[in-house]
């Protein structure tokens, strides 16, 4: 008899343990308790962070040997025809490097120029997304290595634009290499990238489950355009958004053939 | 022969005035391409003239280095200057040392790559003295590498590596089996006044 009630209460034990509506009843306060403790760290990691005072906060920054102060460097582009001038007279007096660091800035006054009238010349807003102010940004080493970068970024909602136009040198190494690459990849059964004419020019897009689209034109001589769009619905909504810039202005404007 | 002297000297002087000319032409055409508003004119002009001016600096180079190193003579046809002018390789030069007894040193200097600038840190690497056939070594004040290698028929080569600032001096020596001549050779060449110019 008691055999048979041990039984019993060990089975009723079992099944009330193992049982569904227990076990997700557990397991929900149990995710609850992690919640509340999760909220109440924050809470009181919130509460801290208001309650130092300036001195706590400067005694922090030494002890951190961390800057808490406003700064930054003063940013003035180069006076193209004065780095002219002073490449002249220090080539005249066998400064050669001198020479060459007024060459450079010279060379990058004049790419900073041709930069910013390319940017000019984008749209400012493009498929409802408008131009994020700060974003745009030239970018030269001075030389033909990485050559002329222009960017711009579009945002609306959760979609962006990114383009990114190259200039100059050794991109056009890149974009013969795309070209090469895309050659290779049309011969596959790859179906999230193709060969496409965009504005009379050789391009290709493509699709990428994490990225999104990216449409990429090589032009001219030593050019290429490149647009990326996160969260675009389609490929056709993608492409509406691509052809609202033209090519042949950007070429123009850069100065190409 | 007095007339074909006279055309050497004035070629020579013209071998070596071109560049100076082409420098100012080109800093001129870029002034006035950019007061014209032509931007893309002037970069290509400002370009030119940099890619002049690295040669301008590679011949002023040659004209430092030595004549002769130790018992080899320098073959004034094999100089060879050129600039790649792309930021990551800049100007470059070579010149041969030669004799008839098939001695040689080939020396070149890489000048103005950043990707240079690493070096110094591989030659901080004790492992590198690991290698019997590898020394480090200091020629004019800056520390390098000196490589000894044999081929199967005993002949003796040696690769020499002198990074200073952005740039790089190599001297491969070819035939000479002593160190200490190698070491003597080197000693000739005038790295500081050469770093002095590039720098």
């Amino acid at each position: 008899m008691k055999r048979i009630v041990f039984l019993i209460g060990f089975f009723a034990f079992l099944q009330l343990t193992f049982s569904p509506e227990v076990f997700s009843q557990g397991r929900f306060i149990r995710r609850l308790q992690e919640e509340a403790e999760k909220k109440a760290a924050e809470e009181l990691l919130r509460g801290l962070g208001t309650e130092k005072s300036e001195e706590e906060k400067r005694e922090e920054s030494r002890r951190m040997g961390a800057h808490n102060r406003e700064g930054g460097l003063s940013v003035e582009a180069p006076d193209v025809a004065a780095s002219i001038g002073v490449a002249e007279s220090a080539y005249s007096g066998k400064d050669f490097r001198g020479a060459k660091m007024a060459l450079r800035d010279a060379i990058w006054g004049v790419e900073l120029e041709i930069g910013q009238n390319v940017l000019a010349s984008l749209p400012e807003s493009v498929s409802g997304l408008r131009s994020v102010s700060g974003a745009d940004n030239v970018t030269s080493t001075g030389m033909g290595f990485v050559g002329l970068l222009i960017e711009r970024i579009y945002e609306a909602d959760d979609m962006q634009l990114q383009v990114s136009i190259g200039n100059d040198a050794a991109i056009l190494g890149v974009a013969s290499l795309m070209m090469t690459g895309e050659f290779a990849r049309q011969q596959s059964d790859d179906t999230n990238y193709k060969r496409i004419r965009f504005q009379e020019h050789q391009a290709h897009i493509e699709y990428d489950e994490y990225s999104g689209y990216s449409l990429a034109v090589p032009f001219g001589q030593s050019s290429i355009f490149v647009l990326k769009g996160v969260n675009f619905g389609s490929e056709q909504e993608f492409m509406a958004a691509a052809n609202q810039f033209t090519i042949n202005t950007i070429k123009q404007k850069l100065g190409e053939k | 022969m007095k007339k074909i002297l006279t055309i050497i000297v004035y070629s020579l002087f013209f071998f070596f005035a071109a560049p100076a000319q082409e420098v100012e032409k080109n800093l001129n055409d870029a002034r006035s391409a950019y007061s014209s508003g032509d931007l893309e004119a002037a970069r290509f002009a400002l370009q030119q003239a940099m890619y002049e001016l690295d040669l301008a600096i590679g011949r002023e180079i040659l004209q430092l280095l030595p004549e002769r190193l130790g018992y080899l003579n320098y073959s004034d046809a094999d100089d060879m200057v050129g600039s790649v002018n792309m930021g990551f390789v800049g100007l470059h030069l070579s010149r041969t040392y030669q004799n008839d007894e098939k001695q040689s040193a080939e020396l070149q200097i890489i000048a103005d790559s950043p990707l240079l600038a690493g070096i110094n840190a591989i030659l901080a690497l004790p492992v590198i003295g690991r290698d019997p056939n590898q020394k480090r070594i200091r020629v004019d004040g800056y520390r390098g590498l000196l490589q000894k290698s044999e081929n199967a028929q005993g002949d003796v080569s040696w690769d020499m590596q002198i990074p200073f600032g952005s740039s790089l001096l190599t001297v491969n020596f070819h035939g000479i089996n002593e160190e200490n001549a190698i070491m003597d050779m080197a000693n000739s060449i005038p790295i500081q006044q050469i770093a002095r110019l590039i720098q």
